[in-house]
This record gives structure tokens, C-alpha cells and sequence, in this order.
């Protein structure tokens, strides 16, 4: 993967993926650092990371990458917004939303008040006009929501914030949707929505075993 | 900018101003893009709160006289729209294309607007601005009554654990020494108090017992078995130790009462109406379990009824087996002293009247409401007369199974289930996953 930030370690026999710090010597949330070549990485761990896990799941494409643009639906605590603010660097720009002022708390802490590429938005992603801070159009839409219409609201911010040709990776909780049904026929029918609404989808990754019933849809608008 | 659809088109024609709301303050535009006035925010997380909630900005007013010879201007916000049509001006909102394409080129016009040397200034004081609006946010979510409700109940719940366990492991322990007592006294509190202040059983004197909170008769039946007791002797270091577990039991329980009352005040004055339905605890666990009260306003009566009851309630979706009948609601008094055919219609009556209730007091914030409690007992009062006796179980497994036919599979059409399905409950339906499970 020709990607400045990200990189392939064999850290005691298993290959790792890695991001290379932006804020040398800090781990965020635990994470291992590992040098090499006198760079400091931080191991991403695909358990806790979607965006990690569909790494090593196979993602053909990585479309975060050094100065990428980034909207990131469902922040949290900013595990992942961390190794995403290292690989766009200090060209590019996350800009994350999280509804819960709990975990925002923690975003503030931890990430965003280190990390210069990093803005947080305290805001339901339901309701896209209300963003503050954000400007001009994004080239990755990233979103990792539990809500039963989580496709709907991706595709509502799609609609305001990602630019023309832009990529939106939408991970499908199929717990939150629909307990009751099988999980990829719930995968299918999202997919189909996305579809539906112009979107061109190239990927879908099944994110087993590091989150079960989860999927990864990879589409182009 | 692009002058676009017909609404705004009597706007552009007339003068073509336009007035933009930025993070960092306010800005009015002329035709050819000339900046004519801006205002920066004295206090921008202030100033940008207050006219994104539609009112006035006092450091702002200036500005907006300024506005006032120039007729109509186009807006590019609608709550800064409010604002400035209350101070009577006249305005336009701006097409969604024109918003966006603001929006698309907002560090320039911080620029243009003279907030920012540069547009690599003006993001960093964007990234500034979120930082501390959404840390303003996070402060004030903090400062809400009903989170401290949610952790209150929480921290009693835990204190009964605890009470519990280290009570029980203090009667057993001094059991070796004392086996007699164990049947002679129920209360932890009062044997813990007993422990902590006699000591050895030899040294259980009336006085002791009765500081101890002890009648006069049960103190003459406890001293009576202190001198035949079985147990064996002590030493001194082990009786230090159950002494320290009895103080715990005392302190703790003395910290539990502390926190129940403020429970009982908390509520009254954050949600008085549910807790009059429901009982100050009852009521506390309800919100702690919706999350806070802004939620629990927000639910519905049918999601309240069964809230707790997640396992149930899910199992049911999967399996089409009976759903549960209440959650939480069941440690209400009125539901689970109720006989077992009426729990069902009485756990519907009472979340129905409580989602009243929570929006009551979520929007209204004034005292009790009598009439919720009234309508609650007469609607009681007929099911009690209604279904005095029990239904037979076959009848009712009939009924249930003609509802769920009319109701096709449990709401959820399109999905086939068939409804004799639903009785073998113990059956589940093998699920196919999607991928090879490894774990």
C-alpha cells in the first residue's frame, strides 16, 4: 500500500498495521509505539479499529491518505480519529462529530487538543446544517454510527459536505438495524440503498472475526 | 456568488446585499463582493450560541443598525435571520446553493471579512472556536440535574451490593464466635452495631445493646444466649478485624441513607410528576436507564413499559416468543403486588401515564400535575373490576395467537416467521451469519 503514513510492522512475529505518530512519544489510548527507521509508529489494533480491521481485511483502496479531507461521523472517544489524524497529517483535516458530550469530553482531551488537524463537533449527525467549524467540501466521508436509519444519515451528510467523486466508507452495524434479521441480507439492503442514491459502490468487506456482524461498504458518489 | 432561484430573485434584483453569520463574527457583503461592515464577536462562543438560539447579540447591535438603511439583504443563516427580522429589518434566506457555497469558501471569507490575517489563520481559529464551543457543551451537559440523578442511583445501587456482602461476610465470621445471634437479630445495621460495640460476647452487656438500638426483652434473650453460646473463643486480632468489617456496614449504610434522601429531593425538584407515579427510586432507575430525562421524555410509552427488559424484549423480536410484559417498571409496588393476569394491563397504564409524566416535567418544569395520578387510579380501578378473575390459559393462548394474525409477524411484514412459530418458545431459530464464525 503506497501510503506515506500507514505501514506493515512484524512486531513479535504477527504483521501489525501502523500509523506514523504525529505527535511524538504520545499514545492516545494504550497503544504500542514501535520505531523503525527512526520513525515512530503507532500499532493500530484492528479489534478495537474498523478502519484497522478492514485494513487487514484486504480494503483494495485506502483513500485517507497524506492532506485527505476528512468527515468523520461518530468520533467517539477518537481511537480511530487518532491514526486518521496521523496518516492526512498536517495538510489535511478531520473534522469529527460526536453527539455525546461524555465522550466528546475525552475526544477534547486525549485527541483533538493535540492534534492540530483535528476538529471536534459536538453535534447529532442527523442534523448536518448545525455543524460548526466545518468548511469547504470533504474528500472522505467516515462514518461509524450505531442507528437504525445510520445509512440515511450518512448519505444526508454525504449530500452537504462530500465532494463530487468523493468516498465514503459506511460501516454496517447490522445489530443496530435489525436484530432480527440475517445480517447480510441487512449488508445487501443498505448497499442497495446507497445504490439507490447514485452512489457506486466497490468494496464491501465483511469485518469478521475483529467485529462480528459488521460489514465495511467502500462506495464512490 | 451566483444569484440562483426565484424567491431570492426579487432579493438580488433589489440591492444584493448580503449579511453572513461566521464563527468568529458577522459580515455584510454589496453587490460586487466589497466588504460594506463587519462585526467580530467580542466573546464568540457567547455571541454564536446565542444568535444561533435567535436572539440578540448585544455586541452585534451596532452592526444591525448599520443594516437598517439598506433595505433588504439576503441571510445566509436562519436563526440570524430571526434575529435581525425582529429588529425589523427586511430579509431574504438565501438559496441552499448560495449556503453551501459560503460554506465551501468560509476561510476566505473570514478573510475577506477581516477576522483573519489569512486563510491559514482563519482555520486555525475555526479548530479554536470548536474546541472550546464543544468543550462550553461538554460543561454544561455535566452541570445537568438529571445526570446526577442517573450516577445517585447508580451509587446506591452499588452501596446495597456492598452492604450486602460485607454485612453477610461479618455475620458469618462472628457466627464462629457467636452462632446464637445470628437467628436472634435480622437487621445487618443493628448486628453490626451490636459487633462494633460489645466486641466479645462476653463483654455484651444492656447497655451496649441497648445503645445498640436493642428492646428490653430481645436484650434479656441475647444476653441469655451470650452465656450458653456454643461458640468458640476469639482472639483479639481476628475480633479487631470483624469489628472494622461492622463499621463498615454501619458507615455505609449511614451513607445510603444520605444518598436516598437526596434522591427523594433531587427528584422532586427535577422530575416531581414521574416521581409521583412512581416513587422517587423507581423513578430515578427509569432515568438512569433511558439515559436522562431529556430521553426519557422523548420515548415512548410502549419502549418505557419494557425498559430493563432489553434480553426479554429481544429474545421476543428473535424468536417470536411472548414479549415481556414491564421491565424496571415491575419494582413499582402497584405492578408486582398486583395478581400475575393483571401485571400486563397495569405495567401499560402506568408507562403510559409516567411518558406523560417525564414530558411534563422535561418541558413544562411546574410542580405536579394532580390530574395524571387521578386518571392513572380509575383506569386501575377498571381493570381490577374488569379482570378480577384470571383468563383461562387456552383461551388466552388463543386470543394471543388471533392478535398476532391480524398483526402479520409482530409488525415486521415481509418476513416470514408463521405464527404458531411463536409457541415453541424454547425452539430458537437457528440464524445464519453472514462469513465463517471463528470465535
Amino acid at each position: 500500500m503506497e501510503n506515506e503514513g500507514i505501514r506493515w510492522l512484524t512486531v513479535g512475529g504477527q504483521k501489525n498495521v501502523a500509523t506514523l505518530n504525529l505527535v511524538k512519544g504520545d499514545s492516545v489510548y494504550g497503544e504500542k509505539l514501535v520505531y523503525q527507521d527512526g520513525d515512530e509508529y503507532r500499532l493500530w489494533d484492528p479489534f478495537r479499529s474498523k478502519l484497522a480491521g478492514s485494513l487487514k481485511k484486504g480494503l483494495k483502496k485506502m483513500p485517507i491518505r497524506e492532506g485527505t479531507k476528512v468527515l468523520y461521523l461518530g468520533a467517539s472517544t477518537g481511537t480511530t480519529v487518532s491514526h486518521v489524524s496521523d496518516i492526512v497529517g498536517n495538510t489535511g483535516i478531520v473534522f469529527a462529530v460526536e453527539p455525546s458530550a461524555r465522550v466528546v469530553r475525552e475526544l477534547i482531551e486525549n485527541v483533538a487538543s493535540k492534534r492540530r488537524n483535528v476538529v471536534p463537533i459536538n453535534e447529532d449527525a442527523r442534523r448536518p446544517q448545525t455543524y460548526f467549524s466545518v468548511f469547504g467540501k470533504v474528500d472522505v466521508v467516515y462514518c461509524d454510527i450505531a442507528q437504525p436509519d445510520q445509512t440515511e444519515i450518512a448519505m444526508l451528510n454525504c449530500d452537504k459536505y462530500l465532494k463530487e467523486g468523493g468516498i465514503m466508507l459506511l460501516v454496517v452495524k447490522t445489530q443496530s438495524i435489525d436484530v432480527t434479521r440475517d445480517p447480510s441480507a441487512v449488508v445487501s439492503q443498505e448497499a442497495k440503498k446507497l445504490e439507490k442514491a447514485g452512489f457506486r459502490i466497490e468494496q464491501i468487506l465483511n469485518l469478521e472475526p475483529f467485529d462480528k456482524d459488521h460489514a465495511m461498504i467502500y462506495c464512490v458518489k | 456568488m451566483a444569484a440562483a432561484n426565484t424567491g431570492d430573485e426579487i432579493a438580488s434584483r433589489s440591492k444584493g446585499i448580503s449579511v453572513i453569520l461566521l464563527e468568529l463574527g458577522v459580515a455584510s457583503f454589496g453587490q460586487d463582493d466589497g466588504l460594506i461592515a463587519s462585526k467580530k464577536f467580542d466573546k464568540p462562543i457567547q455571541s454564536y450560541r446565542l444568535v444561533k438560539s435567535g436572539a440578540m447579540s448585544e455586541d452585534i447591535r451596532p452592526f444591525v443598525e448599520r443594516l437598517r438603511p439598506l433595505g433588504i439583504v439576503k441571510v445566509n443563516d436562519a436563526s440570524l435571520a430571526a434575529v435581525l427580522r425582529n429588529s425589523g429589518i427586511t430579509i431574504s434566506l438565501m438559496s441552499e446553493e448560495q449556503q453551501k457555497s459560503i460554506q465551501d469558501t468560509k476561510p476566505s471569507q473570514i478573510v475577506k471579512a477581516g477576522f483573519a490575517k489569512n486563510e491559514q489563520e482563519a482555520m486555525l481559529a475555526l479548530r479554536d472556536f470548536a474546541i472550546e464551543l464543544s468543550s462550553s457543551r461538554v460543561k454544561e451537559a455535566s452541570e445537568r440535574l438529571d445526570l446526577h440523578i442517573t450516577k445517585s442511583i447508580n451509587a446506591l445501587d452499588e452501596l446495597d451490593k456492598i452492604i450486602n456482602t460485607v454485612g453477610t461476610r461479618m455475620r458469618e465470621w462472628y457466627g464462629l464466635h457467636f452462632p446464637e445471634l445470628d437467628n436472634l437479630v435480622q437487621s445487618l445495621v443493628a448486628y453490626a452495631e451490636i459487633v462494633s460495640r460489645s466486641g466479645m460476647r462476653q463483654n455484651i452487656t444492656k447497655e451496649t445493646l441497648e445503645a445498640a438500638g436493642m428492646q428490653d426483652k430481645k436484650s434479656d434473650v441475647i444476653l441469655d444466649a451470650a452465656r450458653r453460646s456454643k461458640g468458640g473463643d476469639i482472639t483479639p486480632e481476628n475480633l479487631a478485624i470483624i469489628q472494622r468489617l461492622a463499621d463498615q456496614v454501619i458507615a455505609q449504610s449511614d451513607l445510603r441513607r444520605i444518598l436516598s434522601d437526596h434522591i427523594e429531593t433531587t427528584m422532586e425538584s427535577v422530575a416531581p410528576n414521574v416521581k409521583e407515579l412512581l416513587t422517587a427510586a423507581v423513578g430515578a432507575r427509569l432515568i438512569a436507564k433511558a439515559g436522562s430525562l431529556t430521553r426519557l421524555a422523548v420515548l415512548p410509552a410502549s419502549t418505557i413499559q419494557v425498559l430493563g427488559a432489553e434480553k426479554a424484549l429481544f429474545r421476543a423480536l428473535k424468536t417470536g416468543s411472548r414479549p415481556p410484559k414491564h421491565g424496571l417498571l415491575f419494582q413499582h409496588p402497584l405492578i408486582h403486588s398486583a395478581p400475575k393476569w393483571q401485571r400486563g394491563k397495569i405495567a401499560r397504564a402506568v408507562a403510559s401515564k409516567v411518558a406523560i409524566a417525564a414530558r411534563i416535567d422535561y418541558y413544562r418544569h411546574n410542580g405536579t400535575d394532580a390530574s395524571i395520578s387521578e386518571k392513572l387510579n380509575s383506569r386501575l380501578a377498571e381493570i381490577r373490576e374488569k379482570y378480577k378473575e384470571p383468563v383461562p390459559e387456552k383461551e388466552r393462548d388463543r386470543k394471543y395467537r388471533e392478535h398476532a394474525q391480524r398483526q402479520g409477524s409482530f409488525g415486521r411484514p415481509g418476513q416470514d416467521r408463521g405464527s404458531e412459530n411463536r409457541f415453541r418458545r424454547d425452539k430458537k431459530k437457528g440464524r445464519k451469519r453472514f462469513g465463517k464464525r471463528r470465535h
